[in-house]
């Protein structure tokens, strides 16, 4: 089966680094051997892409208080053990993984890569290095042996 | 048994609601002295936003006003624009207009039914709690939402903030194939939707009937989306215009968002107001479905509300496939428009209730004033009378727990966008 890699975010916003990391992986060509998706905010839609036995890999921007252009894999317990669920316009990724988890949704395997973001305007570079950091990670938990 | 302490609640968010918003409640003697729904949220400025904008930019602008009903945003705008610069749209686009809006009744009352009012009537604290005992309700919830989406995005390109409506029509007609598409899976959830009206007519509601005003839009033979009189079942029956005449609103000190009368009194708008209203107006399988429940109507149950809404997706997926079994393409898409001077105004039914705009437009159809009346607002006076009524119905005797939750769901009936009118609920009860 192949690896589903989901870009969340916002085109048209500042919150656009998981796009921004699809278009990265397509133009790398790891379209070839991997599915490549981008959502525009979501919401509980993310089940709809994330099946039982599969295997998926989502990229989303975050602010965790790190330098921007920071890259982590987050922990899935430690993603949702935060989630609430305050209000529809709140449910978020983490809400979102935390319900297909109580209605035993959630993928075979699941990573989850955070991109730091940073204020606009003071882009040093973090930005691109930061993406380039995604594509090395997609490569090496996927084993994709897409060309360089 | 109310004593002469005082006590302090503080729920530090008003969950599965839309908004920042606070309860007051002080009570004395056994009866509630004070209540007020204290809407804090900034005020948002929309209408200010808009003056100057060009007309083209104004579905764009009140769409931002909410990401779950954008669609009645721009409906209710497009309308006023339309009549302001004398578009008639083709029959083609109001019938399109009207799929497109079935998509987001679809998906708001999906949402509201299975993640934010269930866990309140199957006694869970919240959507994610209930996922775990439940979990085909909450699939069934995620599947008519999902397909309420995919409905909008034929038209918008996306369900949030849709890009697709314009003044005369809509940019480009919907592409056939994915029309098709759409059509086989609203085919495939047509049972889910007949089913959910018995699954919320058998749920244990609370019984509490009181004497509310109902106000809707009434249409000559449709049930009411996006066209018709406004009604209410104290004899009001007037045209859209005439909507400042009979309707005022005004500014309390405890709120953000203004209050909305009829004839000074507190009214009704959503989904049960619509069905007292239009029972008559639904399709024969909608009707069959709800007299199976053996619901009388009308109901003067606020908590029946959960019920109208399942109704009402039933309606809008029988709706949206008669209208997409007649789809064909048209190009251009849109009638032209030429902008000039004037005012135009607008009435539609939002999932929550009739949402009326008004616009006045210079010569280059630049807007020179807007003034929006959404469902929240006008139905914040009645939730503060609901309340006031409910809990001494429940009884004050209760502890703090027992009426808190009782108010948040309360509340939480009206499926209010606080947001939209102006977000948490913190309740303070004062007991002497």
């Amino acid at each position: 089966m192949r690896w589903r890699v989901i870009g969340i975010g916002s085109p048209v916003t500042r919150d656009d680094l998981g796009w921004a990391a699809i278009d990265l992986l397509r133009m790398a060509g790891l379209d070839a051997s991997l599915e490549l998706l981008a959502l525009d905010r979501p919401g509980p839609a993310l089940l709809e892409h994330m099946g039982r036995g599969e295997r998926v890999i989502l990229i989303d921007a975050m602010q965790s208080g790190q330098p921007p252009g920071s890259v982590r894999e987050l922990a899935l317990d430690d993603l949702i053990a935060g989630a609430g669920m305050p209000s529809t316009h709140a449910l978020g990724v983490a809400e979102t993984l935390r319900l297909a988890e109580a209605l035993g949704a959630l993928p075979e395997r699941l990573h989850i890569l955070g991109i730091e973001m940073g204020t606009p305007g003071t882009d040093g570079g973090w930005r691109a290095s930061a993406l380039r950091e995604v594509l090395r990670r997609v490569r090496a938990l996927t084993e994709c042996r897409a060309p360089e | 048994m109310t004593g002469h302490r005082e006590i302090r609640i503080e729920v530090p968010v008003l969950a599965r609601v839309e908004g920042e918003g606070a309860l007051d409640l002080i009570a004395s003697g056994g009866r509630i002295e004070t209540l007020r729904l204290r809407i804090f949220e900034p005020p948002r400025y929309f209408e200010k936003f808009l003056e100057g904008r060009g007309y083209g930019e104004v579905l764009d602008i009140v769409a931002r006003i909410c990401g779950i009903c954008p669609v009645a945003y721009q409906m209710t705008a497009v309308q006023a624009l339309e009549q302001a610069f004398g578009v008639e749209p083709s029959p083609w686009v109001l019938r399109l207009r009207r799929l497109m809006y079935c998509g987001e009744w679809l998906q708001s009352h999906a949402l509201h039914i299975h993640l934010l009012a269930l866990p309140d009537f199957l006694g869970f604290d919240n959507g994610i709690a209930m996922a775990a005992k439940h979990p085909d309700a909450v699939r069934r919830g995620l599947r008519l939402q999902r397909l309420g989406n995919d409905l909008i995005k034929l038209f918008g390109g996306r369900s949030v903030h849709p890009v697709g409506m314009r003044v005369g029509g809509f940019h480009r007609a919907p592409d056939p194939e994915q029309a098709a598409r759409v059509l086989a899976e609203l085919r495939s959830a047509l049972h889910d939707a007949e089913a959910l009206v018995g699954f919320t007519a058998g749920l244990e509601l609370p019984e509490d009937d009181q004497d509310f005003l109902s106000v809707a839009l009434r249409h000559e033979h449709e049930y009411p989306m996006f066209s018709g009189r406004i009604v209410s079942d104290g004899g009001l029956d007037i045209p859209i215009e005439g909507f400042p005449d009979r309707f005022r609103e005004s500014h309390v000190a405890h709120s953000t968002a203004l209050y909305a009368h009829l004839d000074e009194r507190p009214y009704l708008v959503g989904p049960l107001a619509r069905l007292n209203l239009n029972h008559d107006r639904l399709s024969a399988p909608a009707r069959a479905a709800l007299a199976a429940t053996g619901l009388r109507l009308p109901s003067r149950n606020m908590f029946h509300s959960v019920i109208a809404r399942a109704v009402e997706i039933h309606e809008a997926v029988l709706e949206a496939i008669r209208l997409l079994e007649d789809y064909h393409p048209e190009e251009p898409a849109f009638v032209p428009v030429e902008p000039g001077a004037g005012s135009g105004c607008g009435a539609t039914e939002a999932p929550r209730g009739m949402l009326w705009h008004r616009y006045e437009l210079d010569d280059e159809g630049k807007v020179l004033s807007a003034w929006i009346v959404p469902p929240t607002s006008q139905n914040q006076a009645r939730i503060e009378d609901d309340l006031r009524r409910s809990l001494e119905a429940f009884g004050l005797h209760h502890d703090d727990d027992a009426l808190r939750l009782r108010g948040e769901t309360v509340i939480r009936n009206y499926d209010p966008c606080i947001s939209c009118a102006t977000h948490f609920l913190k309740v303070r009860v004062q007991r002497h």
